[in-house]
């Protein structure tokens, strides 16, 4: 026979067990629903295709106001310049997501930012959600400028303003017409020249000289050498049995500053000082600027990496990357913000591109506050600078001079692996006081003083309104 | 007629499911969701279905409490205006189901005024349930993978539901008998104590042959389900904690040799743990049902503006996400809350009951409706890897809503019998 007493305590204790049990589902549901932000706009969630063909869909504009993408009565999408394609994006169930089209779907979608009076109205009087229209940072001049200058020729140009990290153009060549992504969606998907590939965030090359700003900034850092060091190459250079010529340009064999070492480019001086400083003290300046992961930025962006996972780090293979071959692998993105970085004084702003959310002509909220961080000393950053000025001014990139203005670069010519050269050229004007970085790559282009830097020469000059 | 107070308050708080339906129906109709053509009726005969099971309770318990019925229609309101919005063409199998449901209720809750002659039976309850189990594994249907059905007069039944009906009973009526025996830790008789454990071995023989039967049928959420239910009825019992410790150590050993025995068992473990693994093929039912919770937010994207039909099986295996996702954080709270309500109300039918049986037997139903709830829904939240056992009420399906149905009457009859002026 049961006792009362005990059974109603027992009883009792299997209620208090469930109100755990309903303390527990509450933590789970708000865990899912209020917490999980993220999985609102997870490409794999089929919502957000389908917020794509909402007719209330917010529209992405540029700096100015001009539309980018906007959508019609009948729910489908219209995008105005192919240059920003990749840039904008877009939003399919059968060739993925990309671009601010999805990076701002809850806005554009009107699920998240919108005023409290929309959401109840949404909720309660079934009115239709309007979205939030999206400005984005890219300056419709320097985009066409640097969709014109590249032309046809495939590569990717990103221009940004240092001080705050903004995108001001962001161009992929080749390109596609978004419009048409439903009809021939499949062929650009299988292309071989994956024109649905934003090259200036996703393309992974090897940066070639350029990179000779971050072995320099190691160099000056760690003490390892002066702009003014004498340094002398004989000819060639032997690093555990492989030989680095001084020859890979004319001015290489010979007694001269360092400084001259970084303006002509010469790989064998540069081999020597990675060994010297060994790879501890050159990844961790490379990690400083981004390397070896993913830059945070709007979009997704490939890794960069200083070499293979598991290579073996032998000293051949030091050397080679200090002067930016190797196994290096560099997103035009990154490099822009090497160059941002020594531009804003040693501190970087992240570079986005989102800049506010507009209901009509009110602005909601700012978007991506960029986040300073401090990459290197102010005195590396202003050495730097001034051996860049000496790339241009020794005329080592042809056409990138301004009269009046001075302008910090540094070349590259990048070996594919295949082929002709990857053409680089990364610049900011004016050097005292820069207010735009350029990075540009072209494939396959050959020298970066004779093809990518005329390139960047004509978006400087379009951003100093010269 | 008598009239009496209980059955005045389920009538008033039944006016909550009719508002409900209607709501729902005028806000289905407000998001442009196409009504299935017999819309009219299924609205009309599920309220018909909730008079006349209030009513025939008037006649047959009409002394029984009143919340349990209430919550369990404003569960099935739920449930009908989901299923109607997600497979709009068996919403009118739903309402058919309801109204069977409601009057095997009454038919239940009748023959429980004689509910303590059950407790002679717990054995051949036991005995027949296994049988079911064997048969089914024999001749049965299979449906999804799983030979879980029984075809009979071209109407598929579930034997894991059926035999939760003889399950309650041989618990309850096992537990009557042996509890005093498995409360004690050791007994004592002329001067001598002997152990109480032979006295387990046949409750455990029992769940474990049954247990075993359902492994080789599949039906993995019902060994969970029934080991859970077992470990806290031993408890409810007894009161000893080293059963609940034994049943947890139950509940791990039969997962670690699901996961080693099984392989779709190993599948929905690897899912829960890393649905992204794969999310094209196992893990996409998952993900997808994440995304629709998340969807639904604090206050939901309203009933039939929502995508819950993304999630495949989701009008019986997810229905608590689809809820997630158009009633939000509010609504799928609320039905967590009708499981709680429904299962104070029982275990209140449970203290009022004045012999063991009926005390146990009321406790049991209510534990095994409030366990399938926590199950089915721990496992759409990914507490735990999906069961594919049915949310009590709400999920689309006959033999579960019959059968919880039942199991209901029952519990109203022994509240009947529990409020009987005492003699």
């Amino acid at each position: 026979m049961l006792s009362p007493r005990q059974f109603e305590r027992r009883l009792g204790a299997t209620g208090a067990v469930s109100l755990l049990g309903l303390a527990v589902f509450f933590g789970a549901l708000a865990y899912w629903q209020v917490f999980r932000s993220d999985l609102g706009t997870d490409p794999k969630n089929p919502r957000v295709v389908n917020a794509l063909e909402d007719p209330h869909r917010g529209r992405i504009l540029d700096r100015d106001g001009n539309v980018l993408a906007s959508s019609l009565a009948d729910g489908s999408r219209h995008y105005t310049d192919a240059s920003v394609a990749q840039v904008v994006g877009y939003l399919s169930s059968r060739y993925g997501s990309q671009g601010a089209e999805l990076a701002f779907n809850d806005l554009l979608s009107g699920k998240a930012g919108t005023s409290w009076q929309a959401a109840f109205d949404a909720e309660f009087r079934r009115s239709a959600v309007r979205g939030l229209d999206v400005r984005l940072t890219i300056d419709p001049n320097i985009q066409a400028v640097a969709a014109k200058a590249l032309g046809a020729r495939k590569g990717a140009v990103v221009a940004l303003d240092p001080r705050n990290g903004e995108v001001l153009a962001m161009v992929s060549v080749p390109t596609y017409d978004p419009a048409a992504l439903n009809q021939n969606g499949e062929k650009l998907l299988t292309d071989p020249n994956s024109p649905l590939l934003n090259r200036a965030t996703q393309g992974r090359y090897p940066p070639g000289s350029t990179f000779k700003m971050v072995t320099a900034a190691s160099a000056f850092e760690n003490n390892v050498i002066t702009p003014d060091t004498t340094v002398t190459c004989p000819g060639e250079i032997v690093v555990d049995g492989f030989p680095i010529s001084c020859n890979n340009v004319p001015q290489g064999t010979g007694t001269y500053p360092f400084r001259n070492a970084f303006a002509y480019s010469v790989n064998a001086i540069f081999a020597q000082v990675g060994v010297t400083l060994g790879w501890d003290r050159l990844t961790a300046t490379a990690e400083k600027f981004g390397f070896d992961s993913s830059l945070p930025f709007t979009l997704d962006t490939a890794p960069t990496q200083l070499h293979a996972p598991g290579s073996k780090l032998t000293k051949p293979l030091l050397a080679s990357t200090a002067f930016g071959q190797g196994e290096l692998l560099a997103t035009p993105l990154q490099m822009a913000v090497v160059a941002a970085a020594i531009a804003n004084e040693g501190v970087l702003a992240s570079p986005h591109l989102g800049y506010e959310a507009l209901d009509g002509k009110s602005v909601v909220q700012k978007l991506d506050q960029p986040s300073n961080r401090r990459v290197i000393d102010t005195s590396v950053a202003h050495t730097l600078r001034d051996l860049m000025v000496a790339v241009v001014d020794d005329g080592q990139a042809a056409g990138t001079a301004i009269p009046g203005v001075k302008v910090a670069g540094k070349t590259g010519t990048a070996e594919s692996g295949h082929g002709t050269s990857h053409a680089w050229f990364v610049a900011f004007a004016p050097a005292e006081k820069p207010v735009v970085v350029v990075a540009v790559v072209v494939e396959n282009g050959g020298r970066g003083g004779e093809v990518a830097s005329p390139i960047a020469g004509q978006i400087l000059r379009a951003a100093l309104g010269k | 007629m008598i009239t009496s107070r209980d059955r005045n308050t389920e009538l008033l708080l039944l006016s909550g499911s009719a508002a409900f339906i209607l709501v729902a129906w005028r806000a289905l109709d407000a998001a442009g969701f196409t009504m299935p053509a017999s819309s009219a009726r299924i609205l009309t005969q599920f309220l018909a279905s909730a008079l006349l099971g209030h009513l025939g309770l008037r006649i047959v318990a009409p002394r029984a409490a009143g919340q349990p019925y209430a919550v369990v229609l404003l569960l099935c309101a739920i449930g009908l205006a989901f299923v109607t919005r997600l497979v709009p063409s068996v919403a009118q199998a739903q309402v058919n189901w309801i109204s069977a449901g409601v009057l095997l209720m009454l038919a239940s809750a009748a023959a429980a005024s004689r509910y303590p002659v059950l407790r002679r039976y717990k054995y051949t309850a036991a005995f027949v349930a296994v049988l079911l189990l064997v048969a089914t594994g024999l001749f049965g249907t299979t449906i999804n993978g799983a030979r879980l059905w029984f075809r009979i007069g071209g109407q598929t039944v579930q034997t894991t539901e059926l035999i939760k009906l003889f399950l309650v009973v041989f618990i309850a009526g096992y537990l009557a008998d042996m509890g005093g025996a498995l409360a004690a830790p050791r007994l004592r008789f002329a001067g001598r104590t002997y152990s109480a454990l032979p006295y387990v071995i046949p409750l455990l023989l029992t769940l474990l042959t049954a247990m075993a039967m359902i492994a080789l049928l599949k039906d993995l959420g019902q060994i969970v389900l029934i080991i859970m239910l077992a470990m806290a009825m031993v408890y409810v019992a007894t009161g000893r904690l080293v059963f609940v410790f034994g049943g947890v150590v139950l509940l791990g050993l039969s997962l670690v040799f699901g996961y080693l025995a099984f392989d779709h068992a190993r599948t929905r473990i690897d899912v829960w743990l890393n649905p992204y693994a794969d999310s094209a093929g196992a893990g996409y039912q998952t993900l997808q049902s994440v995304y629709a919770i998340h969807a639904g937010g604090i206050t939901g994207e309203g009933l039939g503006l929502g995508d819950p039909q993304a999630i495949p099986i989701v009008s019986t295996d997810y229905v608590y996400s689809a809820i997630a996702e158009e009633l939000g954080l509010a609504g799928a709270l609320g039905v967590v809350l009708l499981y709680l309500l429904l299962l104070f109300a029982g275990l209140r039918v449970a203290l009022s009951a004045r012999d063991d049986f009926g005390r146990l037997l009321a406790a049991c139903i209510a534990l095994l409706l409030a366990i399938q709830a926590a199950v089915i829904i721990g496992g759409n939240l990914r507490l735990i890897p999906t069961t594919g056992i049915t949310l009590p009420f709400v999920s689309y399906g006959g033999s579960s809503l019959v059968v919880n149905f039942m199991l209901v009457g029952l519990l109203l009859g022994i509240s009947n019998q529990a409020n009987q002026p005492q003699a």
